[in-house]
């Protein structure tokens, strides 16, 4: 990449600057190449997450960087996130997906190893808003990526974390409430 | 990725495990990328980057398959720091932005302005103080949000205009996406962008002096990006 400042970077990138658009192209597919060859990937895998790296960057990147990292990173970062996409689009394997009802059922069933956490945690649970449990249960139980559980909601990664953190947040209080101040205390008798 | 083959009794355990390392200074997602970026950035170890951003580190614990992309991201900047990165020998063409993928079409919404009425642009400006003339109401996508678009005669330059927008949504996930949803104009759609801004929490974003003539409003929300075309400025009265 050339070295212009990160400003300068931003505003050729915004004015559809051939050469600039031309040397941000080239970093993409040298990082995307350089990840596959080093990590023994499929190089064609590099070429597609180089070029959705490219049009996220200059679809919304561009406009949304603050300046906090250098544009070098930030474009590194997007490109090793998109191979990291590519990656998980090939190797999905969709887990067995476990339902509420299902969960209720697992209480129900004096056999099944989890039934002591699990009958500890359901009070809390229930005193959870549907969107946070949603997310929780997406992540935890049924193995979805914050990625892809964004995407089935529509709304950002970031939301997902922050959902998540409220989850975990109210279970913890409803849990300490009911006297089981570590996870010790809960997880006897689960494993 | 995630969690996909992890026993189900021990996604439970990490379940409970995670809820009992709950922190009141977590970071999320947005603020673990920067990190991220800051690490490669001054090519730190890992024991120094868990010194300096501890935060990060905890978050890594609750998302490992970040971690993943954490430890590409610094080996790929060592790697160039060394001058070991690979540098490509064919280069394939730089992709067609203007050529949108199936995928980004589905995101892309389209609306034709219907104009500012004419009749209220003479009310423009009345015994010295500028007046506005009625807003006009998009809808946008399938109503999800509704863009208002405004025009004041501009203060600063004559003969131009300031356009006010406002975004709002009756739905609550739309209200969260607002603030700092950016917002552009060109000319034509394959045409530079003229001017750029980011809507306030309250949706509002506003493009000052504008010259009289067409233009191409672009909004994105989250996943979506909607498109208001024939945006016509009138010559000032």
């Amino acid at each position: 990449m050339e070295n212009y400042s990160d400003q300068e970077w931003i505003r050729l990138l915004k004015q559809g600057h051939e050469q600039a658009c031309d040397q941000l192209w080239a970093f993409l597919v040298s990082n995307a190449q350089t990840v596959c060859w080093r990590w023994g990937l499929d190089e064609y895998l590099g070429s597609e997450a180089a070029a959705e790296a490219y049009h996220r960057i200059m679809r919304r990147g561009i406009f949304q960087f603050d300046y906090r990292s250098q544009f070098r990173s930030y474009c590194r970062r997007i490109t090793v996130n998109e191979i990291c996409r590519e990656l998980q689009k090939q190797k999905r394997n969709l887990p067995a997906k476990i339902s509420l009802d299902e969960i209720h059922e697992q209480v129900a069933a004096p056999n099944v190893n989890e039934q002591a956490g699990l009958e500890r945690l359901l009070p809390c649970i229930r005193r959870l808003a549907a969107r946070e449990w949603d997310v929780c249960r997406k992540y935890y139980l049924e193995g979805y990526s914050p990625d892809e559980i964004a995407a089935q909601f529509g709304i950002a990664q970031n939301h997902v974390n922050v959902l998540n953190y409220r989850a975990r947040q109210k279970l913890l209080k409803c849990l300490q409430e009911q006297g089981y101040m570590s996870s010790d205390d809960i997880l006897d008798g689960l494993m | 990725m995630g969690q996909d083959n992890e026993p189900k009794s021990q996604r439970i355990s990490r379940l409970i495990h995670d809820i009992y390392v709950t922190s009141d200074k977590e970071i999320f997602y947005d603020e673990a990328l920067v990190l991220m970026a800051r690490c490669a950035d001054a090519l730190l170890s890992e024991d120094e980057a868990r010194l300096q951003y501890p935060q990060l580190w905890h978050y890594f614990d609750l998302y490992p398959e970040v971690k993943v992309e954490y430890d590409i991201l610094m080996g790929l900047a060592r790697m160039d720091a060394a001058g070991e990165q690979k540098t490509p020998e064919n280069l394939p063409p730089r992709p067609d932005l203007k050529r949108r993928s199936q995928r980004d079409l589905l995101e892309v919404i389209r609306q034709t302005f219907s104009g500012f009425p004419q009749l209220s642009l003479d009310l423009a400006t009345t015994r010295g103080a500028y007046r506005t003339i009625e807003p006009v109401e998009v809808t946008l996508g399938q109503g999800e949000a509704t863009l208002s678009l405004n025009i004041l005669p501009s203060i600063d330059e004559p003969r131009t205009w300031d356009l006010l927008c406002t975004v709002s949504s009756p739905e609550k996930q739309f209200e969260e996406k607002l603030e700092f949803a950016p917002l552009w104009l060109q000319q034509d759609e394959n045409g530079p962008i003229l001017k750029e801004t980011a809507l306030s929490k309250e949706g509002d974003g506003n493009f000052s002096a504008l010259a009289p003539g067409n233009y191409v409003l672009h909004l994105r929300l989250g996943n979506h990006e909607y498109v208001v075309t024939e945006l016509t400025l009138p010559e000032p009265g």
